[in-house]
């Protein structure tokens, strides 16, 4: 205040005047411009938290409800007499997260090739209360099934967003097929943000590195909307560090959907397993929470034993 | 910037720009070619049509067709048997069929009189033959080398029919001594200019909508197909109809080149058609590059063009040639001259000339 | 039964044609997944050396049976370089060697048709094979008897080689698992080149054989190559058994359907009946492993 006095009282010249008046202006632009900042923070945070809001809120909003659970019955799969698959009952609910294991043989891939039609098998296999047995292999995927295989297999020579269009435009008929696919949809914007690819967005899928092949593969599952998710060995040949992202992403993508790993791995199963089927020679050994695995002596015996 | 707009206006009129420039050629040869040399350059540009079929089936589709010759001798059957027809006029039959001592045309004849569905024939016939062909075919998942070999077996099959039912069909001398083509005398050179035409149109929309195809959604399926057929059955695809749809195309193509073929070359008989010539309808794809766009086209137009200047003089020679092309591109350069596409960039990145690391690489992608 | 019997005879004997034809194709293509275009022209090659050994040697029958043997090291040879120079590099590419195969043959005949030229010669069969014999009061063409024989032994042969020896156990386990037999001290490269060799000399056989009954000349290979594709294909990758099966049910086939119709009807029924079979059968010739979809 002494000081504003101070210039009101000493006279100044009309130099001093006119600088002191053009640093006021320049004080004043520059109390504007940091308000501005202030509010456009704000509104990146405010967005940025929606973002992240929406990036958690998407996977489950784009999952399936209560009913939409695997349930198989008397599945039986046999190749020239050789029972791969013996009448083998097996449920699996909304939002768990089944883990199949059991040594070489077992029949946990044979099964999952009878859900998705790429092997004959009798019995009964329903999701959402479609039978799923019969069908062709591309009309399963329709009834929101889909399936990744131990070697990923994308199109290498097409990028990951081409991966994933042709992963998303299934339902595509007509002239939407000659149409040039422009830009990307919100589906694969967001699952390129979940299975962290937005950067390799434009790479060929083919000279990813293998880990994020299966991110990819994963991805594609997202963007088909599949709602079942049936994975064999998804994290072979991952890097510890892979390993953990990858079992947190299907962690994720698990609570509003049904998701079942094929996978040899232990320790990835005791991380993120939330139940645990095992098999033997195309039967059901056990089932239950990993904990209630680990301690079935039958189990240990047969196939953990080794491991531990 | 100012390279990245360049570039994008580049991406943008590319095929604006590349449709001006091959219109502007395609009026340019008439003014500086003889109508023989025209004559010559509509027979080439007839094989470009059938290798840009093949471009699209083999280097997009990856299905490795060795029976073009077949869908190539539909159309210019039809065409053929249609202008047959015209020659004569109503109520007569052909020199060969009264020697037979036949005196009304056969059904499938008569069929093809009406001008408009000759038309439409050279192009469905061979269409509907493929769509049946594939489905039977690719509906039971076999590929590969097998659909090769059924490919070629069934061109085989159909030469020796045509040669076997020389009634009907003028059998090995095949069909010849056209007069007119829809009315317009074919000796007239004015008329060969007119059929340069449409065949230079004819290729160029060809190319045109393998373009569209290429970078539309199907394209990117048609790839999806050649590389992971079994996986593309599980993002819930039926590869057979994408397989099919590439397939009948390519067949329409080459009956429409087969169908041009007989006005312009003036003779349609087994020995265009059969095993060897069907393969050789490949060489074009083969030098060009199978995977690009316009490989077929240009390797075709090179190929059949070095034949004319070659085979007569040396004969023996040139069927040297034609062995080792197939030979030393296939095993050393399979990508045709579509290899070197990359050596241009190379050659500007290494001279420091043009757009910049990271922009380049964008344009790439694009 | 009267007309029955001389038609099933025929049928035979066209089928033991086509299995002459298809065997090396069916070695080759099942345990390497090459696809020799160049076969036909590897017949060829045995079916001038017949007649090479007829104008040197003036007995016919020791002529023939030289031929059989130098046919089968010519044909062999020539096979071996193919592969070597060229389809060993191709080992992950198999369709391409479709086509390279096929620049092979058309050099192949090219250059028949400059050594031999273009008119088609004869290799004089010995007097035995070409008097018809009688049996039950029919009588059948003693050359196309021989090849019927001679095809059985050929299968025997083959058979024997890849059951009995060592060499056929590993070429077996090349064809069934590479690395694994690789890493088992078997040279996948050397059997390789001794299979192909194989194969391109049992052409060769064939081509003595069938000189019997077709003139030589620059495209004698392509009358029968793609028929022997079709029995390829028709009988399954990698299986004598199928090849044998497919040329037999395909000959007998053309022999009924031409009979009553004409030649052209039944090559192209031969067809038909192919591309039938296959939408029962492709499990033979189509096989996904689930667990890499390869």
């Amino acid at each position: 205040m002494s000081e504003e006095k101070d210039m009101t009282t000493t006279p100044a010249s009309r130099e001093e005047l006119e600088q002191l008046r053009a640093e006021m202006v320049q004080m004043r632009d520059e109390a504007k411009r940091m308000r501005d900042e202030a509010a456009a923070m704000k509104a990146e945070i405010a967005e940025e938290r929606t973002r992240l809001h929406d990036q958690l809120a998407v996977l489950d909003d784009r999952g399936g409800q209560w009913n939409d659970y695997l349930e198989i019955k008397g599945l039986h799969v046999e190749f020239d007499g050789f029972v791969a698959v013996k009448s083998l009952d097996l449920t699996v609910e909304h939002g768990d997260l089944r883990f199949l294991i059991g040594p070489n043989g077992a029949g946990k891939t044979t099964i999952i090739d009878a859900i998705t039609g790429l092997v004959p098998a009798s019995g009964s296999a329903k999701f959402r209360g479609e039978e799923l047995l019969g069908r062709k292999p591309n009309d399963i995927v329709k009834l929101g099934v889909g399936r990744t295989f131990q070697t990923a297999s994308v199109v290498e020579e097409l990028s990951v967003l081409e991966n994933l269009q042709l992963a998303e435009g299934f339902r595509k008929k007509g002239r939407d097929l000659f149409r040039t696919v422009g830009g990307v949809s919100q589906n694969i914007e967001y699952m390129l943000d979940v299975c962290n690819l937005t950067d390799d967005m434009n790479t060929p899928a083919g000279i990813l590195p293998h880990g994020k092949k299966q991110w990819l593969e994963i991805g594609m599952l997202l963007v088909q909307d599949a709602h079942l998710l049936l994975l064999d060995e998804p994290v072979a040949g991952m890097t510890p560090a892979e390993r953990v992202q990858t079992g947190e992403l299907l962690k994720r993508c698990s609570k509003n959907r049904t998701v079942i790993i094929v996978e040899h791995d232990m320790e990835f199963m005791r991380q993120f397993a939330d139940s645990v089927t095992v098999l033997n020679q195309g039967e059901i050994l056990a089932e239950g929470s990993v904990e209630e695995i680990q301690n079935n002596e039958e189990v240990v015996r047969i196939y953990l034993g080794g491991d531990q | 910037m100012k390279h990245l707009t360049a570039n994008e206006f580049a991406t943008k009129y590319k095929p604006l720009v590349g449709a001006v420039i091959a219109i502007a050629l395609i009026f340019l040869a008439p003014a500086v070619m003889s109508v023989y040399s025209l004559g010559l350059l509509s027979k080439y540009l007839c094989y470009a049509m059938v290798a840009i079929g093949i471009g699209l089936a083999w280097g997009q589709g990856g299905m490795l067709t060795l029976g073009q010759g077949l869908f190539f001798g539909l159309g210019a059957y039809v065409m053929a048997i249609h202008m047959k027809l015209e020659d004569i006029g109503p109520n007569q039959v052909p020199d060969f069929m009264s020697q037979y001592g036949i005196t009304q045309v056969p059904g499938f004849w008569e069929l093809f009189r009406n001008p408009v569905i000759a038309v439409i024939g050279v192009a469905a016939v061979p269409g509907i033959v493929a769509a049946v062909l594939g489905l039977a075919v690719f509906g039971r998942g076999v590929r590969g080398a097998y659909f090769a070999i059924l490919s070629q077996a069934l061109v085989a099959a159909f030469a020796v029919l045509l040669i076997g039912q020389s009634k009907t069909t003028g059998g090995t001398n095949g069909l010849n001594d056209f007069k007119g083509f829809f009315g317009y005398d074919l000796t007239d050179p004015a008329n060969k200019r007119m059929i340069y035409y449409i065949c230079a149109f004819l290729t160029l929309a060809m190319v045109l909508i393998v373009y569209w195809i290429r970078r539309s959604f199907i394209g990117n399926l048609i790839i999806g197909v050649r590389d992971q057929e079994n996986r593309m059955k599980f993002l819930g695809y039926n590869p057979a109809s994408i397989k099919v749809f590439a397939f009948s195309v390519a067949a329409m193509f080459a009956g429409i080149g087969g169908a041009m073929f007989v006005p312009v070359v003036g003779i349609i008989s087994p020995s265009d058609i059969s095993v060897t010539p069907s393969i050789l309808m490949l060489a074009g794809v083969v030098i060009g590059g199978r995977t690009t766009l316009l490989g077929p086209l240009v390797g075709t137009l090179i190929i059949r063009f070095a034949e004319t200047q070659l085979s007569e003089a040396y004969p023996s020679a040139w069927t040297y040639l034609e062995g080792l092309i197939f030979i030393l591109v296939i095993a050393f350069v399979p990508m045709g001259l579509g290899q070197f596409k990359g050596v241009w960039p190379w050659i500007k990145e290494k001279l420091g000339i043009g757009v910049s690391g990271p922009v380049k690489a964008e344009a790439v992608k694009a | 039964m009267g007309m029955l019997f001389p038609q099933i005879v025929a049928g035979l004997s066209n089928g033991s044609i086509l299995l002459l034809a298809a065997l090396g194709l069916s070695l080759t293509f099942g345990q390497m997944g090459v696809i020799n275009n160049a076969h036909g022209e590897f017949m060829m090659a045995g079916a001038y050396t017949a007649y090479v050994t007829s104008t040197i040697i003036g007995n016919k029958a020791v002529s023939l049976g030289v031929a059989l043997v130098v046919g089968f090291v010519v044909a062999g040879l020539l096979g071996l370089l193919l592969d070597v120079l060229l389809l060993e590099r191709m080992r992950n590419r198999p369709l391409d060697t479709l086509l390279v195969t096929f620049g092979v043959s058309l050099v192949l005949q090219q250059l028949a048709r400059d050594i031999f030229g273009a008119t088609p010669v004869y290799a004089e069969a010995p007097d035995a094979l070409t008097n018809p014999v009688t049996v039950f009061g029919y009588s059948f063409s003693a050359g196309r008897l021989f090849i019927f024989i001679l095809s059985i032994v050929c299968v025997a042969a083959l058979y024997a080689v890849l059951k009995l020896t060592p060499l056929g156990r590993q070429i077996r386990a090349t064809s069934e698992n590479r690395d694994l037999a690789e890493v088992s001290g078997i040279s996948t490269k050397t059997v390789d080149h001794i299979t192909f060799f194989l194969g391109s000399g049992i052409a060769g056989i064939a081509g003595v054989a069938l000189s019997l009954l077709n003139s030589i000349s620059f495209n004698f290979g392509t009358t029968f190559i793609v028929q022997a594709f079709l029995v390829v294909v028709a009988g399954g990758v990698g299986q004598l058994k199928g090849a044998v099966i497919a040329s037999f049910v395909l000959g007998l086939a053309q022999s009924a359907i031409e009979l009553p119709t004409s030649a052209s009807i039944g090559q192209m029924a031969i067809f038909l009946i192919v591309v039938v079979f296959l939408q029962f059968r492709p499990q033979g010739l189509v096989s996904i492993r689930s667990r890499n979809l390869a």
